[in-house]
């Protein structure tokens, strides 16, 4: 794998720093990534990695996060033809709410949609666990990579 | 020596002069640290020094959010992190104002940064009866939270309890109100606090809102978790149909009539009431409402009386808050401190890095300049009494290792012990 592209969307930055974490973990084991934030990032440049993992948190009444929203936006727009990209991703959410982790699902059905294919489960994090989201990201990232690049 | 390579290693001193600017950040709620984390990313060899006037970090996170919203609270772990591997100092146990005078602060940092909040409870203007029993929702939700001060409510707040407003405040009130003890499971709600201002569940929580329920402010999502909780009973009359809105929405779907049963709590929504006096009879509390629309007033007798309307700055004779004099072309105020009581964490994320861009941009412009020595300005004045971010992490791992059963941890309210803890004189 060449490279990889974390793309986080976030409301409160706790999905900013998963991305770092997953990014340090794959470097770590010598994978090239890179972070962005999907305020920052053009759909157009989307074909250029090799995979994108898509990490996004849920707002509001299961809205996407405002740096997520512009993006999500302009895919809808402009209709890039994914049907390159491979990508997997992971939300951030809260069970306790009706509308856990739809942030993450309007993403990935927006992926597929445009022909992306998606690698391994989606993850998630659930804040009312107490679990510590970068964990639970970094274990799932790996079992997804291992399915991304079979031995 | 010849060929040694140890300059690899170790980055060359900056010549004199280039260093970054140096920051104080005065807070270390949300908004503070926010402030403190944008401009680290953005200005990596500036130095930030961030004051608390608590042992603790976190302000609104720690001692607001309520303790049932452990999610919510998760956002500490972004600056646990900016102070144990970000290069940040925290200075806890610092009062600006008071351990520390502005102007001193202000001559020794290149950016001041105020985010101290909104503390205090904004009472309820209408004539009222000094034996009445009226108490502020923050310091309720702080009590609840563990604060350590010893002028909060901790005697019971009766069976009937009324509450004044319905944003979110109003809806934590009455979740922590009449949620049973169980359903306080990974919290760290403080249960002490909680036994003595609700030995028992009230039988009745009344809601007088000024709004109609289409304006109703609180997140239906905040309603959803009450309206979910075993035991509690939802009434809404006067709900028309003419109300609109996700709020409106929700208590017409979930209105029951009530039921005789004891352990069981009735919420019910009173919208479109002005509150005019709150007086007493017979050692109970009365409310006295009038109708917006017009017509009689309402009267409602309680034991307690709880005020979710807004925040202040604190008392007025606070040297810790900031006044008007506390201004220069380099001091800059961020979150609800700026903006007033409105917004979530995320929305005061988001003013953070307006202020952050502002700072840096004034920077550019030479409108600020560097200089200012920073921390060592002021060190000798408080070298006795800063709890820096190791010393808070005795504290948490004290306040770890005592959590009771179904805790996640519990909180220290004596400020003394909490400094025991932290210098290691336990």
């Amino acid at each position: 794998m060449n490279e990889l592209i974390v793309l986080f969307g976030t409301e409160s930055g706790n999905a900013e720093l998963v991305a770092d974490d997953i990014s340090a973990a794959l470097q770590e084991k010598g994978t090239a990534v890179r972070v962005a934030d999907m305020e920052d990032y053009a759909v157009d440049d989307l074909g250029e990695a090799d995979m994108v993992v898509l990490v996004v948190s849920t707002y509001g009444e299961g809205d996407l996060p405002d740096t997520a929203a512009p993006f999500h936006d302009a895919l809808v727009e402009a209709k890039p033809d994914l049907s390159g990209v491979r990508f997997a991703a992971f939300g951030l959410g809260d069970s306790t709410y009706e509308t856990y982790n739809l942030g993450v699902a309007t993403l990935r059905a927006t992926f597929t949609a445009l022909g992306a294919t998606q690698i391994g489960e989606t993850g998630y994090h659930d804040a009312d666990s107490g679990l510590n989201p970068s964990d639970v990201a970094v274990a799932w990232v790996s079992t997804v990579l291992a399915v991304a690049t079979p031995s | 020596m010849v060929g040694t390579h140890s300059s690899q290693h170790v980055p060359p001193p900056a010549p004199a002069g280039t260093a970054g600017p140096t920051v104080a950040v005065v807070g270390s709620g949300p908004s503070g640290c926010y402030v403190a984390q944008f401009l680290a990313k953005t200005w990596p060899d500036s130095e930030i020094t961030v004051f608390e006037s608590l042992p603790a970090p976190y302000g609104l996170i720690r001692y607001g959010v309520a303790a049932d919203h452990q999610g919510t609270k998760g956002v500490v772990r972004q600056f646990d992190r900016l102070f144990t591997r970000g290069g940040i100092r925290f200075a806890g146990n610092v009062t600006v104002g008071r351990d520390i005078g502005f102007a001193r602060l202000a001559a020794s940092f290149d950016v001041v940064v105020l985010a101290t909040g909104l503390p205090g409870d904004r009472e309820l203007d209408v004539p009222r009866d000094p034996r009445a029993r009226v108490v502020g929702a923050g310091a309720l939700l702080r009590a609840l939270n563990g604060f350590p001060h010893h002028g909060l409510p901790r005697t019971p707040l009766g069976s009937r309890v009324l509450v004044v407003g319905i944003g979110n405040v109003a809806l934590d009130v009455l979740r922590l109100l009449s949620k049973d003890s169980e359903a306080f499971t990974g919290s760290d709600i403080d249960d002490e606090l909680l036994g003595q201002l609700r030995p028992a569940r009230p039988a009745v929580l009344d809601v007088v809102a000024r709004s109609d329920a289409s304006g109703a402010k609180c997140d239906a999502a905040m309603l959803r978790e009450l309206i979910a909780l075993d035991g509690v009973d939802i009434g809404a009359p006067g709900l028309g149909d003419q109300d609109r809105g996700p709020v409106a929405d929700l208590l017409r779907t979930c209105a029951v009539p009530a039921r005789e049963e004891p352990g069981r709590t009735r919420v019910t929504f009173h919208f479109g009431l002005v509150p005019e006096s709150v007086t007493t009879r017979d050692g109970r509390t009365v409310l006295t409402a009038r109708r917006r629309d017009g017509g009689e007033p309402v009267e409602f007798v309680t034991d307690s009386v709880v005020t979710a309307i807004g925040f202040t700055h604190g008392a007025a004779q606070d040297d810790g808050c900031p006044g008007p004099d506390w201004a220069d072309d380099h001091v800059y105020r961020v979150g609800w401190l700026s903006r007033g009581p409105r917004g979530t964490i995320a929305e005061n994320r988001k003013h953070a890095q307006r202020v952050v861009r502002s700072i840096v941009d004034d920077f550019e412009a030479g409108r600020i300049t560097a200089g200012r020595p920073g921390f060592a300005g002021v060190a000798d004045l408080l070298a006795c009494r800063v709890v820096g971010f190791r010393d808070w992490q005795r504290i948490e791992a004290a306040e770890e290792r005592s959590a009771r059963p179904g805790r996640c941890r519990r909180k220290i309210t004596d400020l003394d012990r909490m400094l025991a803890l932290a210098t290691g004189a336990h």
